[in-house]
């Protein structure tokens, strides 16, 4: 039955199948005079709605409105009951079940192929919080929570503007998971919104339930070790990039919103850098080019130098390098290997565990393991301040899913500067960049440097925050 | 099969070229280096190396090996090093005076050639390398202490530049070389600089040291630093010592239509009086003018010392007045260029000497 | 397939690393080796004389901008002629190619690793040659513009650093008159010629301004004018004549100068910047014979001839030449006067004439050019 048939009963008798073993639907049944044909079957599942709303506003006003015991009862009576209150009816049997459990009121009347919807739905979720993933000391404190329409709401409470369109899609073929587009239609270029429309219709899953699942079915390079697409907690972030012309998507469920077309600078910048003053912004920027620098090819610079090119070191430092190594047992690669390995398991420990216990691990693997390293011989203290550097500028990086492909290449860069010293490490480096230059995001390139980009990426002042704000395929890329 | 092929291509490539790796703990870092010539033809290097011990300072220890050429030499090292000797870290190349009667370039060339050698190195001529680098083993001092000694000496005693690898061939590349290089002697258990030897192109002459050896400091092109001592003017036995700075030169040379070679030297200095022993009171400004032209005379004389010794005694031209013509006036350098040595024998140098005293210190 | 779009920075980065990539450790060399005290004086002609090729390859793109030179070769001699141009056009690429690729595979093999054989090196940029041009003439582009920025950087670090440094007098001035300073300018103008390649791309180049594009070859080739005076001044004024002893006298500069960095010497720096630049000659020398030999072949796509392509190139370098003295002669000698005479040159000037007297008869078929 595709929909619904104009005998109540066989629409029951449908429902009641179809929803057999969905022990959280409610089915309950109007009928005050017990008289046959006159009867309002409602449904609703429990756990999503306000039931107390149901049975005050619903339920006792039909019953204060029932019509008389002879006269039939239609849907007409439902605008009585609710004047104001948005009510609408469908007569396809997946949509209604759809809406059932987006925490609508069914309600099936005798004699009619359509069922009226109300809306009653009610979760209880978090509160909006501070976001986990992105701290900042200045700057709003909220963040997005897992329920979509609070996320529009905080979205739109900042941009009370007719241009901010949401349209929302719905994704997954099972779980019918809400998605908002969001976009400023006077600054978007019609371009890249079509590509992202049509790339969303195109998503064929089952199911989502993060909105990282369908940001690698977005990506243009799904299997590129670099992130395509960033992805934010923080509503104020949000709108300043969708100010400049940026898209948001907001899956439902996920309190990660992604932002598109990415470029490889704003996974290098914070929200914050706006807020402070210009010069803290501006020193910071540099700093995590460093950091990211220095997360890449610390390592493996310290391999090839050590093993390679002993002679661009200071002799002084040279010497306290080789007096270091004097009695340790393994060769340079091996032991930053052997240390890189151990940062990395003493992270993912860290990370999984509950606060108190994950900043116990962190302190007795930080000191007590790495100090015995260096006092049983097995790594020499150079190393593990190579590796310490190496972890803390990995963490320096504002966004969590940039520092992965670090983390990653940064084992390769190691592998071929043991082979191939710093030439091979220059060649990797060059190969990584072609790559990174290589990617596009909605055709917008990843990585491009151009005079104007240089101009924003030193005069730090977010395009969305001047006056003369340029779309960014107008002036800021290219 | 095609990223097989790609990987095959990477393995082969990886284990293939690991020749170059060298661990930190499997070289043994050269510091210094002496080269003595054997009888028969073979050279003898000392080298320092210095050899890391955990938790202490590393410890410098001289070796000597002997080998038909200097290369080999350093191959032979390690019949008994445990280690690859490693040149990047080398401070100081000794040669003996003996070596160095037989033209330093071809025995530099060993340095020069491989790419792993440092061209700021210190080249220096001694009478015995040998006895140099067992005593510094014997202070437990460095060859990067040597260098240092070198770079003070000719800072603080106007000895000219310190002359490393690179000056050295710098010079030698010059249409007329003037080469001095820092001598180092032994004085007791101390290696000492006090003077410089010099070189007739790239052979050894004689060193100059002492009195002789100052006026160099005024005459070499370089020099930022230097100090005086002279008789007091009022009381013979007492002295008075400046420190002369931004000197300030003016050099003119060429050859006049009889003939002669003409210098023309013009000195300023800045002095500053460094210690007086004599005249309690020098504020006035006639003293200081009298003092100045005491002062003037006395490098003059000094420098003429010098001079006078290049010109009469070794007859070199080690100040490089010849490359000055040349740069200057390339064509009267062609004619002369054959007989430079009697042309600068008779060579007439006028010195013209400036000073003005700019501070007397802290006491009134 | 969409075609790239070059702006004009890129455009520069790609003139720039095209010219310096090879140059900036070499050229000091060659010059001095000829020219002697006066190699500074014979950049400066070079440059000037490099302006004029500017000049005419402006002048083509002027009258063909979205034609690149095989088209151009078809339209203005016909079709015979014009392919035989085409084809000599791909040798002489990958005979430079073959230099280029020597250049790096000795000048890496004496510097950073001294004891590995030289075939890591060929299979190594072999690799990566390959692997760029798959990846297009786009990521080129911007590449090139970041490794621009570490040459320059490279390049001031050693101005700046080697100011102290500097004790020889550049004199005397043309002491052995003028012809040693022109033979001297050979090396540089055949260096700087090379900005002819970038008539290959002339389809990608960003449809905008002609103007931009003129002032930007030009902008560009004075700009590394000046870097190969002033490299070429400070390698005569610190190491004076010394550099003619000298295999890389530059490379001998950097490793004079000290800097109180954990990085204290600076020859590695200037090793790392080179390599880059190298890297990224290489591969837009290899693009550009790719696409010139897909075009001549009329094929739809060029990847397939890439890797065959590649593997000749490669053995024509690997075979080239035994030894560096033999490298630096060619270079120094036999390559100046090869390619002034065919197609840095002589060539595009012929191609500037027929077109200038033939402006109104040029055959208007509709030959398009496909990426």
């Amino acid at each position: 039955m595709e929909k619904l048939s104009t005998s109540l009963e066989e629409n029951y008798k449908f429902f009641q199948q179809r929803l057999n073993h969905c022990e959280d639907v409610e089915f309950r049944i109007l009928n005050p005079y017990k008289k046959k044909d006159n009867e309002i079957i409602f449904l609703y599942c429990e756990n999503m709605i306000d039931e107390l709303m149901v049975f005050e506003t619903l339920f006792e006003k039909i019953i204060q409105n029932y019509p008389k015991k002879n006269e039939k009862i239609d849907k007409s009576i439902l605008k009585d009951v609710f004047p104001t209150t948005s009510i609408f009816f469908l007569d396809d049997v997946q949509e209604i079940i759809t809406y059932l459990f987006y925490g609508f009121c069914i309600i099936l009347f005798p004699n009619s192929n359509k069922a009226g919807l109300v809306c009653y739905s009610q979760k209880d979720f978090r509160q909006v919080g501070e976001p986990q993933s992105e701290v900042v000391i200045r700057g709003p404190r909220e963040g997005f929570v897992e329920v979509i329409r609070t996320n529009i709401a905080l979205i739109r409470s900042k941009l009370p503007n007719a241009n901010l369109k949401v349209r929302l899609k719905k994704i997954g073929t099972e779980s019918k998971t809400f998605t908002a587009v969001i976009y400023m239609e006077n600054k978007v270029p019609l371009d890249t919104l079509q590509k992202v429309l049509t790339r969303i219709d195109k998503i064929d899953i089952e199911s989502t339930h993060e909105s990282g699942s369908i940001e690698r079915r977005l990506e243009e390079h799904p299997f590129s070790l670099f992130p395509q697409i960033v992805h934010t907690e923080r509503p104020d972030k949000l709108v300043s990039d969708v100010m400049e012309g940026r898209i948001a998507i907001i899956v439902d469920g996920s309190p990660h919103a992604l932002i598109l077309p990415s470029t490889l600078k704003m996974f290098l910048q914070a929200s914050e850098d706006y807020y402070e003053r210009y010069w803290l912004g501006a020193a910071l920027r540099v700093v995590r080019v460093f950091a990211f620098l220095i997360a890449l090819l610390l390592p493996s610079f310290y391999i090839g130098v050590t093993t390679f090119h002993l002679e661009m070191l200071p002799t002084e430092l040279a010497l306290a390098i080789a007096t270091q190594k004097e009695g340790t047992p393994f060769s340079a690669f091996f032991e930053a290997l052997l240390m890189e390995v151990f940062f990395e398991l003493l992270r993912e420990a860290g990370i999984r565990l509950p606060m108190p216990v994950g900043s116990a691990v962190s302190i007795v693997g930080g000191l007590v393991i790495g100090d015995a390293a260096i006092q049983a011989g097995i790594a020499s203290p150079a190393m593990v301040i190579v590796v310490a550097l190496t972890g803390i500028a990995s963490f320096a990086i504002p966004r969590y899913s940039f520092a992965i492909p670090l983390r990653i290449l940064r084992f390769g860069l190691m592998i071929i500067t043991s082979f191939l010293g710093l030439f091979g490490l220059m060649i990797a480096i060059i190969a990584i960049f072609i790559h990174i230059t290589s990617l596009s995001s909605f055709g917008v390139p990843y990585l491009e440097l151009s005079y104007s980009s240089f101009k924003e990426m030193f005069y730090f002042v977010r395009p969305s925050h001047m006056k003369n704000n340029k779309k960014y395929t107008e002036g800021e890329f290219k | 099969m095609k990223s097989l092929g790609v990987i095959a291509i990477i393995l082969v490539l990886l284990l293939s070229s690991c020749t170059n790796s060298e661990e930190v703990d499997k070289l043994s870092l050269i510091s210094a280096v002496g080269l003595e010539k054997m009888p028969d033809n073979e050279y003898k290097i000392i080298i320092q190396y210095l050899m890391p011990k955990k938790d202490q300072e590393p410890l410098p220890i001289t070796k000597e090996v002997d080998g038909l050429s200097i290369y080999e030499a350093n191959n032979n090292l390690n019949e008994f090093l445990p280690r690859k000797p490693y040149w990047s870290h080398n401070f100081v190349i000794l040669l003996s005076e003996e070596l160095a009667k037989e033209g330093i370039r071809s025995q530099l060339d060993f340095f020069r050639r491989n790419p792993e050698m440092r061209q700021d190195t210190l080249v220096a001529i001694t009478e015995s390398p040998r006895k140099i680098l067992y005593n510094l083993q014997k202070q437990q001092l460095s060859g990067q202490t040597l260098k240092l000694i070198a770079r003070q000496a000719s800072a603080r005693k106007g000895l000219g530049e310190v002359s490393t690898l690179h000056k050295v061939y710098q010079n030698l590349f010059f249409k007329k070389p003037f080469l001095t290089i820092t001598h180092i002697f032994l004085d007791g258990e101390n290696p000492r600089i006090d003077g410089f030897s010099i070189f007739d192109k790239d052979k050894y002459i004689t060193t100059i040291k002492g009195d002789e050896a100052r006026g160099l400091g005024f005459l070499k092109l370089k020099n930022k630093y230097s100090s005086v001592t002279m008789n007091c003017l009022d009381k013979e036995n007492r002295q008075i010592t400046f420190n002369l700075t931004n000197i300030h030169k003016k050099t003119n040379a060429y050859v006049n239509d009889l003939g002669i070679f003409e210098i023309r030297l013009s000195l300023e200095f800045e002095a500053f009086l460094a210690e007086s022993h004599c005249m309690r009171n020098i504020s006035d400004t006639d003293t200081i003018k009298k003092l100045e032209k005491a002062l003037n005379k006395k490098i003059k004389e000094l420098a003429k010392k010098t001079i006078e010794h290049s010109q009469q005694n070794v007859e070199i031209d080690y100040f490089g007045f010849g490359n000055l013509l040349y740069l200057n006036h390339p064509k009267k350098w062609k004619e002369i260029e054959g007989e430079y040595e009697t042309v600068y024998k008779n060579a007439d140098i006028k010195l013209k000497i400036n000073t003005k005293i700019v501070q007397t210190g802290a006491v009134n | 397939m969409k075609i790239a779009e070059i702006n004009y920075l890129q455009l520069a980065s790609i003139i720039f690393i095209q010219i310096l990539g090879t140059s900036l450790l070499i050229i000091p060399g060659t010059v001095v080796e000829v020219a002697g005290v006066d190699g500074w004086i014979s950049q400066i002609v070079g440059t000037i004389m490099a302006l004029i090729v500017g000049m005419m390859v402006f002048y083509l793109y002027n009258n063909f901008p979205q034609d690149n030179l095989i088209i151009i070769f078809e339209k203005l001699f016909g079709k015979i002629i014009g392919n035989i141009f085409g084809f000599g056009f791909v040798i002489y690429c990958i005979l430079s190619l073959s230099t280029v690729i020597k250049q790096g595979c000795s000048i890496t093999g004496y510097i950073f690793l001294p004891e590995t054989s030289p075939l890591i090196f060929f299979i190594v940029f072999f690799l990566i040659v390959v692997y760029i041009t798959k990846v297009g003439m786009n990521a080129l582009a911007r590449t090139n513009v970041l490794v621009m920025l570490l040459l320059i950087t490279t390049f001031l670090v050693i101005i700046i650093t080697g100011v102290p440094l500097l004790n020889v007098p550049l004199k005397p001035l043309l002491s052995e008159g003028l012809f040693p300073v022109l033979k001297g300018s050979l090396s540089p103008i055949s260096w700087m010629g090379q900005v002819i390649l970038i008539t290959m791309i002339f389809p990608y180049l960003t449809s905008g301004n002609k103007k931009n594009i003129k002032t930007t070859i030009l902008m560009t080739l004075i700009v590394v004018g000046i870097d190969h005076t002033l490299i070429t001044m400070f390698t005569l004024g610190i190491l004076g004549l010394e550099a003619k002893d000298l295999l890389i006298p530059v490379y001998s500069v950097a490793k004079l100068i000290e800097i109180d960095l954990i990085w204290r010497r600076l020859d590695v720096m200037i090793m790392f910047s080179w390599v880059a630049g190298v890297t990224l000659k290489m591969s837009f020398w290899y693009f550009c014979t790719v696409l010139a030999l897909k075009q001549l072949l009329h094929l739809n796509k060029y990847e397939p001839i890439i890797i065959p392509l590649a593997f000749l190139t490669f053995v024509i370098a690997y075979y080239s030449t035994n030894n560096t003295v033999e490298l630096t002669f060619y270079l120094g000698k036999i390559y100046p006067i090869l390619s002034l005479f065919s197609y840095e040159f002589t060539i595009p000037l012929i191609m500037c004439l027929t077109l200038f007297i033939r402006r109104k008869r040029i055959s208007k078929d509709s030959k398009e050019f496909t990426p």
